[in-house]
């Protein structure tokens, strides 16, 4: 049986604070896990291997940005147009940390505790990552 | 160029016996033993279960960044811990520091030996996973946390003291068996010498409780006989500074290095017979064997009692592996320069 979007939020609540070192008032679901709860790429490794484990599920990254950001390079007109098409799609993200003129390294910055657990129920609710 | 002075100013020390310099050296004067059936694994089907473990150690009280602790094993945390209490006693300036190198000693991590065992469990068929390797990469490593190898890579434990302490200089962590600490603590003083760091963190970390441990040492047969090891964990970190500017900022001066050998040897048998030996084999009896760390503990507690003339730490390991370092009273250094 598939977890109740409460149980989805509370088991990603518990595996980003363990993971991140953090007080469990901090993780609330609009902290972005970079600016807000201090995530290092090593992080983001360590947090996609926990979910997968304790949801029994894989996590490409591609799903996670909509598509890949492969081809776009470092071209920051590329790069501003992948991003506007991906701020459609995921409004959730913590759009307003992202700076005028973002680079790939910015990134991980958008992602909240939130667009994950948005993230985990439509896949364990079986639809798609999010609309197409 | 007159060559540069190096003198021990700070002392760090975790031991089966207790946290800290105080609370070891207090029950080595009350003879209390740390030595119990091992308690962090199953150690029963080996030759014996004794152990010397740390018990009732917080890491974060020395951790500036928390976060790390998943990163780091015991060793890594014991080194990070000596290290913070070595330049807490040295009164050294807190804060990133460029000159600032570390260099620790350790025989070898645990590799995660509970975390290889589940992993193993969890692959499809685990008795195929133990025996080809193959199949252990695929089945077994494929359920291993990515940080897994971050945890146990050979150099992480003197990179996360110099992550923890912000110590910018050079780095390297020594991996020669049982001289491994004391060997580290004569390439951290070459490092002062030679003007390639102002001041360093040297020392040995390292935990033998563990089964790869526990299994190596009972295949040379140290844990049977009439006098079997016991292996135990801990750390021991001296912070080392250039003489003149140690004096320049007031420090307390516990020794200067003198000569050393990094070989058994005529030199090291020279450096062992001309000096009083460190406490090692009391520390031995009541905490157990540190490997590593073990001469870099009896030579800190050396420091900690007050050196009435030269005194040498020597480390010899089963695979002939050696150190020795002669240390000498601050004042008798300066009369022999005089």
């Amino acid at each position: 049986m598939n977890p109740s979007p409460s149980e989805i939020e509370s088991r990603v609540l518990s595996i980003v604070a363990d993971a991140l070192d953090q007080p469990a008032e901090r993780v609330t679901l609009d902290a972005s896990l970079v600016d807000d709860l201090g995530a290092e790429s090593i992080d983001f490794l360590d947090i996609v291997f926990r979910l997968e484990s304790d949801f029994g599920l894989k996590i490409p990254e591609e799903e996670i940005w909509q598509g890949s950001f492969d081809g776009v390079g470092d071209d920051p007109d590329a790069l501003a147009e992948r991003l506007a098409q991906l701020k459609v799609r995921r409004p959730g993200f913590r759009w307003d940390r992202v700076p005028d003129r973002p680079t790939r390294s910015d990134l991980p910055r958008l992602i909240t505790v939130g667009t994950v657990v948005e993230y985990l129920e439509k896949r364990l609710s079986g639809g798609a990552a999010s609309p197409e | 160029m007159r060559e540069r002075r190096v003198v021990v100013t700070g002392l760090g020390l975790l031991t089966p016996l207790g946290t800290g310099l105080g609370a070891t050296r207090l029950a080595l004067a009350e003879g209390r033993c740390a030595i119990a059936p091992a308690t962090l694994f199953d150690a029963s089907p080996f030759a014996s279960p004794l152990a010397g473990e740390v018990r009732g150690l917080d890491p974060r009280a020395y951790f500036r960044v928390p976060k790390a602790l998943k990163l780091c094993d015991r060793r890594t945390r014991f080194a990070v811990c000596a290290a913070a209490m070595a330049l807490e006693d040295a009164g050294f300036p807190a804060g990133p520091c460029d000159g600032l190198g570390v260099s620790i000693g350790t025989s070898g991590s645990d590799l995660g030996a509970e975390e290889l065992s589940a992993a193993l469990a969890r692959s499809e068929d685990p008795a195929l996973s133990a025996r080809d390797t193959d199949a252990f990469g695929e089945a077994a490593l494929a359920g291993l946390n990515p940080l897994w190898l971050l945890v146990h890579l050979p150099n992480m434990t003197s990179a996360h003291v110099a992550i923890q302490r912000e110590a910018r200089g050079p780095n390297t962590t020594v991996m020669t068996g049982w001289a491994a600490g004391l060997s580290a603590i004569v390439e951290g003083a070459a490092w002062i010498a030679e003007g390639r760091a102002d001041a360093v963190l040297a020392g040995g970390a390292d935990s033998a409780v563990h089964p790869f441990a526990f299994a190596a040492l009972e295949q040379k047969g140290l844990l049977s006989g009439p006098s079997p090891l016991v292996p135990a964990e801990g750390a021991a970190v001296v912070l080392f500074e250039e003489r003149e500017a140690a004096l320049a900022r007031g420090a307390r001066l516990l020794g200067e290095v003198g000569a050393h050998a990094l070989s058994a040897g005529t030199r090291l048998a020279a450096l062992a017979a001309d000096a009083t030996p460190a406490p090692s084999r009391q520390l031995e009896r009541l905490a157990g064997n540190l490997l590593a760390a073990h001469a870099p503990a009896a030579l800190v507690l050396s420091l900690a009692e007050g050196l009435a003339g030269p005194v040498a730490a020597v480390a010899m390991g089963p695979a002939g592996e050696a150190s020795a370092l002669l240390v000498l009273p601050p004042d008798e250094a300066a009369r022999s320069a005089a």
